[in-house]
């Protein structure tokens, strides 16, 4: 070799370094030589590890002592699982208040070290920046628990443990700090100052950690799905389930893997998306993966639900049981739809780079225009995407509807209350995406408000009739004007959740909900009332953009007048 | 290199920048200057695929900045006015983080980092962590990581504030021995001074308006179309006021103690010619100076010191 190449050969640890990168991202292998450098990084590590050990042999001494008073009928087995359980109890505490404080500041820290300018003027995509700041909190994460897996390895000396368990529990633990760090990045990218993205990751990380914490005490009480769940993750050895109790294979897959699975993806995803958003220019499209996002969890969570449908309603469950499981769904439809109505929040005249876009140039047209940002294409993906979903919904429901011809419904094909159910459901995307459009015309430039105005007033139709309703009913009760329980207020007629309970109430006795409202069927009404404000909300929307785009267009030339006067 | 056309930008109901115009050559330094607010900032951070225009354009190499933000990426080198470095990590390691980000491979970061370092001085602070250096280094180091990738065109927004009067007279001869290397420059500043002695052009910024721009020269001919003179006299100057009045191509004169300063519409040949018939009128002549228009003195003619 040539003295030239040696004099640029690099050390041994930038060597390293290069072929760490060439694996990932520059970000990470930059702030993996930052962190790595100094003592904070071995003292935050031994102090860990340190309490770690403290906690594992202070359990250690307490099992031994139990055990050995047990004297001959001693079972080491039971110490390794004691130990083994403080164990995950250190990591599940790693995973909650370490884990998100090692992302929380990666992206506000740069914006207040007046470092983002610089990165995100260098040709990295935003989406590159974000990964290299996953992967640099990961990297740490992985640090933290190969140090501890010597003292989680104290349990094989006692036995009770499996390799299954701890591999299982590690693969959770990662996938669990994964959605930590992809959620504190989330927040450190919509985050101004570094306090305020900390205080807000652990705050939710807390309460996050109560819902795990509720799910410990399930496994206590010997809940089959959550007990399968943690065998499944390694938190206790196989067959902890008490005889009898065991779930089927079906539950295992559907509750403890693909449910589990697909939370998981859909929250893990989004966080992503919405750092890569927040990091993207001003002019950017923040749009299209959300929207591409909203309609595979929709299809994805959709077939899971149908699939438990399938397995776990045979045709001859009782109508009722069916009835009240499709009432459910129906719900979770109307609140989804809800939620996707704010992609028609979003402007409604796009004042691009090149000044305010009046129709749509050719390469957007068809597929790209439908997934392209703006508050018309938004309105008309939500009822594409939505109304979509419901037609094949209702087609995998069909085989549901066996005997559903029954109550009020008598002498009607089977079929008839889920359809009547669905169209109510399809009628509500058309009002909330019609109402969404109006509000993002409306209040134009408060994108906060328009969004908090369109959730709070489509909530208060939904739910407040049906407790004016339940009021009105405890009110009456002692009069008995309608023993029956057909009739409720006209206000039912406003609310798509009174609509759709009203429709699938096919109770064998007696109706739970009304079916009228001021003398006429509830869904009726509903439908009526959704179609004709949808339009007109839609009409209103229309006039008003139409007016915004004048009034735009009048404004830029008045501006360019004033300056050439001034001029 | 850098076209700008019609580019304006509004902040929430107020105008940064009011529909500004202007070329910059390749390989020319161009000066970009005006005072605190007059939108430089705003500009440069659209021409640096940081901010969206509200309209107009910009095209780098050719290249829209809006449209194809990250070609426009690889093609300029960014300064910022206020920046940051990374604390922990050592002078070579920040350029190496640089030279990744914009996608150069390990070898060719490393002879990169070699030429770079040499050009702006660091060699000696390879191993130093950036939080150790001086405000003078961290300006240093910037201007290198800006230069690592080796861009067609160098943006620097108010590269010399707050440098030490030594570390300004070698940053602008860095800037002469960049444009050797054949980099367009951009640079913005407020002080006048910086960049009087090394732009070939310049756009003169004020309230988001472009006030003038084109080559220096052109614009103190645009300014100042004849030659200016101080005539230096013994005793009143007032009292030979009258006699340079009455020459050809004599314009406005104005008397200042013991000398005359005058606008002269005619060709420098003739100047003797008017040294001589100042002398056989009797005018008692100690000196006479050419008067050289220099930035400031440009920037004062074109600017009112108006702040939006």
């Amino acid at each position: 070799m040539s003295a030239g190449a040696e004099a640029v050969r690099e050390p041994f640890h930038a060597r390293l370094a290069g072929w760490l990168e060439r694996a990932f991202n520059p970000i990470m292998v930059k702030e993996l030589r930052a962190s790595m450098r100094g003592a904070r990084f071995f003292v935050v590590h031994l102090t860990i590890l340190s309490f770690f050990a403290g906690a594992l042999l202070l359990t250690l001494g307490l099992a031994m002592s139990t055990q050995t008073r047990h004297g001959a009928g001693a079972d080491p087995a039971r110490v390794g699982q004691t130990v083994y359980m403080i164990t995950q109890l250190v990591h599940l505490a790693v995973v909650f208040l370490v884990v998100p404080g090692l992302a929380a500041t990666s992206i506000t820290g740069e914006r207040e070290s007046l470092t983002f300018d610089l990165l995100l003027s260098t040709s990295m995509t935003a989406r590159q920046v974000v990964w290299g700041k996953f992967t640099a909190a990961m990297a740490q994460t992985v640090t933290i628990f190969v140090s501890m897996v010597p003292l989680v390895a104290l349990c094989f000396l006692f036995g009770g443990i499996t390799v299954y368990q701890i591999v299982a529990n590690y693969v959770f633990l990662f996938a669990l700090s994964a959605a930590m760090v992809a959620f504190a990045l989330s927040i450190s990218a919509n985050s101004r100052a570094t306090q305020r993205a900390v205080g807000s990751v652990y705050g939710i990380a807390l309460l996050v950690g109560f819902f795990v914490a509720l799910a410990v005490v399930g496994v206590a009480e010997r809940e089959p799905i959550l007990t399968g769940m943690a065998e499944a993750y390694g938190f206790l050895p196989a067959e902890s389930s008490p005889r009898g109790r065991e779930i089927t294979l079906f539950q295992r897959v559907m509750y403890v893997h693909l449910m589990p699975g697909f939370a998981w993806t859909a929250l893990f995803s989004v966080f992503l998306i919405n750092a890569v958003n927040r990091l993207k220019p001003i002019f950017a499209n923040r749009s299209t993966n959300l929207r591409i996002y909203y309609a595979a969890v929709l299809l994805a969570g959709g077939a899971l639900v149908a699939a438990t449908f399938y397995h776990e309603m045979p045709p001859d469950t009782n109508t009722s049981d069916r009835s009240a499981a499709l009432m459910g769904f129906a719900i979770g439809l109307l609140a989804a739809s809800l939620a996707s109505a704010l992609f028609a929040c979003e402007d409604p005249v796009q004042v691009g780079p090149f000044g305010i876009r009046t129709e749509v140039p050719a390469g957007e047209r068809g597929l790209p225009g439908f997934l392209r940002p703006g508050s018309e294409t938004g309105a008309v993906y939500v009822l594409v995407v939505n109304v979509g979903f419901l037609a094949l919904a209702f087609v995998a429901f069909i085989p549901f509807s066996a005997g559903f011809g029954r109550g009020a419904w008598t002498g009607l094909p089977d079929v008839y209350p889920v359809a009547l159910a669905f169209v109510c459901a399809a009628l509500w995307v058309w009002f909330v995406a019609g109402f969404a459009r109006f509000l993002a015309t409306t209040f134009w430039g408060r994108p906060v408000l328009l969004r908090a105005v369109l959730v709070i007033v489509c909530l208060a139709l939904a739910v407040l009739p049906i407790v004016h309703w339940a009021i009105s009913t405890e009110i009456d009760r002692g009069e008995d004007i309608d023993p029956e329980g057909r009739s409720g207020p006209a206000t039912l007629a406003l609310s798509p959740a009174a609509a759709v309970v009203s429709v699938l109430d096919l109770a064998t006795y007696r109706r739970s909900f009304p079916l009228l409202a001021g003398g006429l069927p509830i869904p009726a009404l509903f439908a009526v009332f959704a179609l004709i404000a949808g339009a007109l909300f839609f009409g209103l929307a229309g006039r008003a953009q139409s007016r915004l785009r004048a009034e735009l267009v009048r404004e830029a030339k008045e501006s360019r007048r004033g300056e050439n006067r001034e001029d | 290199m850098i076209e700008v056309r019609d580019l304006a930008k509004n902040y929430e109901g107020s105008w940064a920048v009011r529909g500004i115009s202007f070329e910059v050559g390749a390989g020319d330094i161009f000066g970009f200057i005006g005072p605190n607010g007059a939108g430089k900032t705003t500009s440069i951070r659209i021409m640096s695929t940081l901010l969206d225009p509200t309209s107009g354009t910009i095209r780098v190499d050719g290249k829209c900045v809006v449209e194809h933000a990250h070609e426009v990426r690889r093609r300029i080198g960014y300064m910022p006015d206020n920046f940051g470095v990374y604390d922990r990590i050592t002078v070579w390691e920040y350029l190496d983080f640089f030279a990744a980000s914009y996608g150069l491979g390990r070898r060719e970061r490393l002879s990169a980092i070699e030429g770079i370092m040499q050009l702006t001085d660091l060699t000696g602070l390879r191993d130093r962590l950036t939080g150790e250096l001086s405000k003078g280094m961290r300006q240093r180091l910037c201007l290198a990581k800006t230069l690592v990738h080796n861009p067609k065109v160098l943006i620097l927004d108010e590269p010399a504030n707050g440098l030490d009067p030594r570390a300004r007279i070698e940053f602008r001869a860095l800037l002469k021995e960049l444009r050797n290397l054949g980099k367009t420059i951009f640079i913005s500043s407020h002080i006048l001074a910086e960049l009087s002695d090394v732009c070939t052009a310049l756009a003169i910024l004020e309230k988001g308006r472009v006030v003038a721009s084109g080559p220096v020269e052109e614009i103190k001919r645009a300014l100042q179309p004849g030659l200016a003179f101080r005539l230096e006299v013994l005793g009143e100057a007032e009292a030979c006021r009258g006699a340079l009045e009455g020459l050809e191509g004599v314009g406005a004169v104005k008397a200042d103690r013991s000398a005359l300063v005058f606008q002269f519409s005619g060709e420098r040949e003739r100047v003797p010619d008017l040294v001589r018939a100042l002398v056989a009128k009797g005018v008692p002549i100690t000196g006479l100076q050419e008067l050289k228009t220099d930035l400031e003195g440009l920037f004062m003619q074109l600017t009112r010191g108006d702040v939006q």
